[in-house]
């Protein structure tokens, strides 16, 4: 196989929605890519290679004709051994299992947790799979393992791998995490319940946008996790060096200026888009490429001279000073004036050629939804509005539910103080999982509905 | 509706506004709100019943406290004290898992912080004691053993008229203390304390998850909900607490807890909240003084 004759993926953790959305799509292209249920007597023009951490593990029902993966534990294997010819259609494929001496530490030069027979995540459990893999091999001296999925757990065993102490999850603090209001400060990490407390992996959320504000003001849109990459604190340390930052307060809207050194585990960054750092393929030290501002689509055009060169690269702080009534010379700017300037500045990012990074698509849709109407909020950016679309719904929302008439003002403007005792009435009946599991076919039954599929709801049997 | 202002559990007492919010979380019924002159004061609401007769009526037996997962002894476990070794806390945390009080588990202590002992971390409304003043639990024993709860009695605290005891209550009521020069008594009033120990139901203590036995320079200081630093007070963790307007019950307040920006004072209105206060702790006189209390300071 050589290089041009294939197409080769990267999907880790390290990516934003929108990224992680397109490789996998195109992982699980039902033709060119690796899809359980593409046609297997469909040839291939083009080899694809994926290369991808435990992200692509989970619930990926894909099917490869090679595997090639560094030590790991029972579970991992496993799980990987499970992608590998999954439908029993290949009678060529092999798995190449890597087994190097663990990585050492970047600082220090110790080996990762003192000890130098423990690989990060799989700790020591790494050597005894090595160890049985041997042991299967015999003393053929072919260095090749049956593995069919009647023998995995025969030659791999049980796994025996140690997790550190975890803390306690007491409902407590399960209820801080199953609240959907407002975060709270300070709520418990999640990392040390998932990777124990020895040596939870902690981290930073990286988010990039054209506009990013002075200390004090308000970020606009607000932060959403679909444009956030969770990244190590260490390698944000490490790579942003000894440069001011931005980041968000407690109250997960207002900007304040901090120091890398400053950073802390949790902490949202905002960094402006041409700091590059995040390729098509996620987080990335090296990319100096401008990033998408994916947080603009459908939402409007900040009115700021920095934030408009960003998306465009055109220079309009003149045009905007006078959109915003601003002037320097003591003269007044009439309206009529600054409607000029707002339809100018419209008209200029209309005729700018498509954003590096942007899809064209994205980017006429996202200028076809401009309005020469300002909209100024105290402490935020003035932005340009969309195009408003009802959806149709009522101030209030009626229903029958389980024979029971049920109202709720659907105005998002009014505060329901009645809503967190409803909730913790609900929470309470079908219990923290069974609750996401509800709210999860309530909003992919509300996008169905937006999308205009028409419902037939059964009834249980 | 009836509803009771209750000169006794003033906002800006940082015991009076926990036992206020711990009668709401006492009596499900019971609405809490605050006035809005000068001096907010607690104002209990219930719909079908005097808030106070409802206190009354579901005021703890000495059997459900007995009962609590923080008891020194516990459905045969070992003995919890003030020096929690993890291994027990984790115990006791299996066990309380779904107990209805496990709160008083996860709002005192954390296993998030462990120190070079090996020993969890406390709240901050969870304060060690010299002598008698021992643990927490054994100083709800305490002062609850100095109750005879009725109506009149709690009317009477409510109030701000009922008699005080000697005792340390909870160990951080800054009222308990006289006059620091000539050493007079602590006096309390138990129906105020008893209630701000269950008004800690809606701050759990947490932390960075951080073990001292393998990392000697964590940070393994636990957190409560509502301490924060502040652009005000950068270099410590103080109490904020807020006063609103409109009638919530436990979930509600623990919902505007989060709502409620102390830093964002134009976003107050936003959440019915019109007054707020920071705690002030109170400065030792020695190195040999370990008295705890907090104070409170409005914002």
């Amino acid at each position: 196989m050589t290089g041009a004759a294939a197409d080769v993926l990267l999907l880790t953790g390290l990516t934003r929605e929108r990224e992680a959305n397109r490789i996998r799509a195109k992982i699980l292209d039902r033709e060119h890519g690796m899809d359980a249920k593409r046609d297997a007597s469909l040839g291939r023009q083009r080899h694809l290679i994926v290369v991808a951490t435990q992200t692509l593990e989970v619930g990926a029902d894909i099917d490869a004709e090679y595997l090639v993966t560094e030590a790991c534990g029972v579970r991992a294997l496993t799980q990987r051994l499970g992608r590998l010819n999954r439908l029993g259609r290949y009678e060529h494929a092999q798995a190449v299992y890597v087994h190097l001496p663990p990585p050492k530490l970047r600082r220090g030069g110790k080996p990762h947790g003192g000890d130098s027979d423990t690989w990060p995540v799989y700790g020591s459990e790494a050597a005894g799979v090595l160890k049985r893999l041997q042991d299967a091999c015999g003393d053929e001296g072919t260095g090749t393992v049956e593995l069919s999925p009647r023998r995995v757990a025969e030659v791999l065993g049980p796994p025996n791998d140690v997790p550190g102490r975890a803390p306690e999850v007491l409902p407590g603090i399960l209820w801080e995490w199953t609240k959907t209001t407002t975060p709270p400060d300070g709520e418990a990490p999640v990392e040390p319940y998932f990777s124990g407390i020895a040596g939870p992996q902690y981290s930073v959320s990286l988010i990039w946008r054209v506009h990013v504000p002075q200390e004090g003001q308000r970020l606009w849109p607000r932060a959403t996790d679909r444009e956030a990459v969770e990244v190590p604190i260490g390698e944000v340390r490490d790579v942003l060096g000894d440069n001011d930052l931005c980041r968000l307060t407690s109250d997960g809207h207002t900007v304040e200026a901090t120091s890398v050194s400053d950073l802390r585990p949790g902490d949202q960054v905002i960094l402006p888009t041409d700091r590059g750092l995040l390729d098509a393929f996620g987080w990335n030290p090296t990319a100096s490429d401008p990033v998408v501002d994916v947080s603009l689509f459908g939402r409007g055009l900040p009115l700021d001279a920095r934030a408009i060169k960003r998306l465009c690269g055109v220079g309009l702080g003149g045009l905007i000073d006078t959109a915003l009534g601003i002037n320097d010379e003591d003269e007044d700017i009439d309206q009529a004036e600054q409607d000029e300037a707002v339809k100018e500045i419209l008209t200029v990012v209309k005729a700018a050629s498509t954003p590096p990074g942007w899809d064209q698509s994205d980017w006429t849709d996202f200028i076809g939804t401009l309005t020469p109407q300002v909209v100024e909020a105290r402490k935020e950016v003035p932005r340009l509005r969309t195009k408003s679309h009802s959806d149709g719904t009522l101030e209030t929302v009626s229903g029958v539910v389980a024979g029971a008439s049920v109202s709720a003002p659907a105005d998002l403007s009014i505060v329901g103080w009645d809503q967190p005792s409803r909730f913790r009435r609900l929470s309470d009946r079908f219990g923290p999982w069974g609750l996401a599991l509800l709210e999860a076919i309530l909003i992919r039954s509300d996008h169905a509905v937006s999308a205009g599929a028409s419902l037939a709801l059964e009834r249980p049997r | 509706m009836t509803q009771v202002t209750c000169p006794g559990l003033p906002a800006s007492w940082i015991n009076g506004w926990l036992a206020a919010v711990g009668a709401t979380v006492l009596d499900a019924r019971i609405r809490l709100h605050w006035t809005t002159h000068g001096a907010p004061l607690a104002v209990l609401s219930a719909a079908e019943v005097n808030p106070v007769d409802a206190l009354a009526e579901s005021w703890p037996d000495t059997a459900l406290l007995k009962d609590l997962p923080i008891a020194e002894n516990w459905k045969g476990g070992g003995k919890l004290r003030r020096k929690v070794p993890v291994e027990a806390f984790v115990a006791r945390a299996r066990a309380a898992r779904s107990h209805q009080y496990s709160w008083t588990l996860s709002s005192t202590m954390t296993d998030l912080c462990v120190d070079g002992n090996g020993e969890v971390a406390h709240a901050p409304f969870d304060p060690a004691g010299p002598g008698t003043i021992k643990w927490l639990h054994h100083r709800l024993m305490k002062l609850h053993d100095q109750l005879e709860p009725s109506t009149e009695r709690i009317r009477d605290s409510l109030a701000g008229r009922a008699v005080r005891v000697k005792d340390n209550g909870l160990g951080f009521d800054q009222t308990r203390l006289g006059s620091l020069a000539d050493g007079t008594s602590i006096w309390i009033d138990p129906v105020v304390e008893e209630l701000a120990f269950f008004g800690l139901a809606l701050l759990p203590v947490r932390g960075r998850g951080a073990d001292r036995r393998s990392n000697p320079h964590a940070d393994v200081r636990g957190r409560q909900r509502g301490w924060r630093k502040t652009t005000e007070s950068p270099n410590a963790y103080c109490f904020h607490w807020p006063a609103w307007h409109q009638p919530l019950g436990s979930a509600a307040i623990d919902a505007l807890m989060d709502a409620w920006n102390p830093e964002q004072k134009p976003t107050w209105p936003r959440v019915g909240v019109h007054a707020g206060w920071r705690s002030v702790r109170f400065e030792p006189r020695g190195s040999a003084d370990t008295t705890r209390a907090f104070g409170a300071e409005r914002l």
